[in-house]
C-alpha cells in the first residue's frame, strides 16, 4: 500500500500508526470502472497467474513509476524487488511497468 | 500474535513514562512488528514514537545530524550524505527494500535483531537470545550465514544492519536521552557482544531513547565506499559488506577506515588493516597486504568458513577501488 504516497509493507504496518495520513491500497486505484493504466498493462501483459502478489506488485509498480526508477528493465527488477511472485511472472511484470512508465 | 496495549507518545516524557512501565519502543516496525507476529517478541504494550521530532538531517559544524526516526530512504535520498558520506548511503541503499526502507528508522536499524533463522523460529528449542540458558541451535547445526568474529560459545549470530556498518567505520555517536539526562555513546558501546548473557544486546537504560546519530564529517568519511556481498543482487542480507574509507596524499595513505558488516556478531571495525595502511604508500601490494587482516581473530564454524577469506578480498576491492578513484585527485 501507499502511505501518504509512499509504498510500504501492509502486514508490518499496525493501523492505530497511520491517524491523519493517506493510505492508498489496491481497491482505491481505478477510477470507477476506469482501471489504472498500471492495471490495465498487467492485464495485457498477462502479468499474473495466481493473482496473490498481484495488489502488491501493482502499488509497488505505481510507486517505482512514479519514484522515476521504472527507465529500464535492470532498474525495474532492482526497485520492485521487494516484491515475489512465486509464480514467476517477473518478465511480464516488468514489461507493464515499463509501458505504462512509458506512457506517462 | 498476542495482544497488547497500543500507547502513541505525543512527546518524549509521555513516551518515558510508557517504557518504564514496561512497554517497547516503536519506531518504522520492521523488525519488531514482524517479530511480534513470529512469537518471537511478546509485548504487554507499544508506545509509538512516529510523532516525536526526531526526523531531520541536518550538519552542524563538523558534525552530520542523523534524526532517531529518518527513515532509510530519507538517508539515502538525502542529497548532503549521498555528498559528504556515501558509504552511509550506499549501506542504506543496499538494505532491504524500498517499502521497507520507507519505514525502517536508523534508530530502530542500529537496535533491529539478528535475523538468525533459529532466533527467528520458535520451533527450535534452544535459543539463548530468545530463551535464556537454553543454548544455541546454530553451533552444530546450519551456521553458513552465521558470525565469525565477535562470537562466543553461547551465540554466533550476526548483526544484520548495514548502515551500522557504515557509522561504524567513521566514528559515528548515538545520542541517547533519559530521565538520567542526555549522553553520547560510540556504536561499539551501544552494542553488546554476546558474551556469556547473548539476550542483552544493547546498552540503552530501561527509559533511554535514542534521538540521534551523529556522524563526524571530514576527507574519510567522503571518500568511502560500501560494498556489499550477498546470495542475489538484491534484497538480501550480506554474506560479507564493508565499509572503507581512503585518503591518500603524495602516494601515502593519510587516513584510513575499514569496517565490516555479516561477519561480526556486532559491526566489526579492522582496527588492523588501518594500522597496516596508515602512513604508508597506497600500492596495490601494500593494500592487499593490509587487507589480509580484515578477518582478524575470526573463528569459523563448519560452513561459515569461507566468509573470512571473502571478508579480505571485499575489503581489498574495495580499497583498490577507492585508491584508484581518489589518487590521482
Amino acid at each position: 500500500m501507499l502511505i501518504d504516497g509512499k509504498r510500504t509493507l501492509s502486514c508490518l504496518t499496525l493501523l492505530a500508526t497511520l491517524e491523519d495520513k493517506h493510505v492508498l491500497t489496491i481497491e482505491g486505484v481505478a477510477t470507477g470502472d476506469q482501471l489504472h493504466p498500471l492495471q490495465q498493462a498487467f492485464i495485457d501483459h498477462d502479468a499474473l497467474q495466481c493473482g496473490y502478489c498481484t495488489p502488491g506488485q501493482i502499488l509497488s509498480g505505481i510507486a517505482c513509476i512514479e519514484e522515476g526508477r521504472a527507465t529500464d528493465a535492470a532498474s525495474v527488477r532492482d526497485w520492485m524487488s521487494g516484491n515475489l511472485c512465486r509464480c514467476g511472472a517477473y518478465p511480464n511484470i516488468v514489461a507493464a511497468i515499463l509501458e505504462t512508465a512509458g506512457k506517462q | 500474535m498476542q495482544p497488547f496495549a497500543f500507547v502513541r507518545a505525543d512527546d518524549e516524557e509521555s513516551a518515558r513514562a510508557a517504557l518504564r512501565q514496561g512497554a517497547r519502543a516503536l519506531a518504522g516496525g520492521t523488525s519488531l512488528v514482524d517479530l511480534l507476529r513470529l512469537q518471537v517478541e511478546q509485548a504487554p504494550a507499544l508506545v509509538d514514537l512516529g510523532k516525536l521530532p526526531f526526523r531531520s538531517i541536518e550538519q552542524a559544524g563538523g558534525v552530520l545530524r542523523i534524526g532517531a526516526l529518518a527513515t532509510l530512504s530519507d538517508i539515502a535520498g538525502n542529497p548532503l550524505i549521498q555528498h559528504a558520506a556515501p558509504s552511509l548511503a550506499q549501506a542504506v541503499l543496499a538494505s532491504a527494500s524500498p517499502q521497507l526502507r520507507n519505514a525502517a528508522t536508523i534508530g530502530g536499524n542500529l537496535l533491529q535483531r539478528t535475523r538468525c533463522a533459529y532466533f527467528r523460529d520458535t520451533g527450535f528449542e534452544r535459543c539463548n537470545k530468545r530463551k535464556p540458558g537454553s543454548g544455541c541451535a546454530a553451533l552444530d547445526g546450519d551456521d553458513r550465514g552465521h558470525a565469525v568474529l565477535g562470537v562466543s560459545d553461547h551465540c554466533i549470530a550476526a548483526h544484520a544492519s548495514d548502515a551500522a556498518v557504515a557509522l561504524t567505520a567513521f566514528d559515528a555517536t548515538v545520542r541517547l536521552r533519559g530521565t538520567a539526562g542526555e549522553r553520547s555513546v560510540a556504536i561499539a558501546d551501544l552494542l553488546r557482544l554476546p558474551g556469556d548473557t547473548p539476550w542483552l544486546e544493547h546498552t540503552l537504560a530501561p527509559d533511554e531513547l535514542i534521538v540521534a546519530v551523529e556522524l563526524p564529517l571530514g576527507d574519510v568519511l567522503r571518500r568511502s565506499a560500501y560494498r556489499k556481498l550477498r546470495d542475489r543482487a538484491s534484497y538480501a542480507f550480506a554474506l560479507v559488506s564493508a565499509a572503507v574509507g581512503l585518503v591518500i596524499e603524495d602516494g601515502l595513505v593519510r587516513e584510513a577506515r575499514v569496517a565490516l558488516g555479516g561477519v561480526g556478531t556486532v559491526p566489526w571495525r579492522a582496527h588492523a588493516v588501518e594500522d597496516a595502511l596508515v602512513g604508508r604508500p597506497a600500492t596495490q601490494s601494500s593494500v592487499s597486504q593490509a587487507a589480509q587482516r580484515a578477518a582478524d581473530g575470526a573463528v569459523a564454524g563448519t560452513q561459515n568458513g569461507f566468509k573470512v577469506e571473502l571478508a579480505r578480498r571485499t575489503v581489498r576491492r574495495v580499497l583498490l577501488q577507492l585508491a584508484e578513484d581518489t589518487a590521482w585527485k
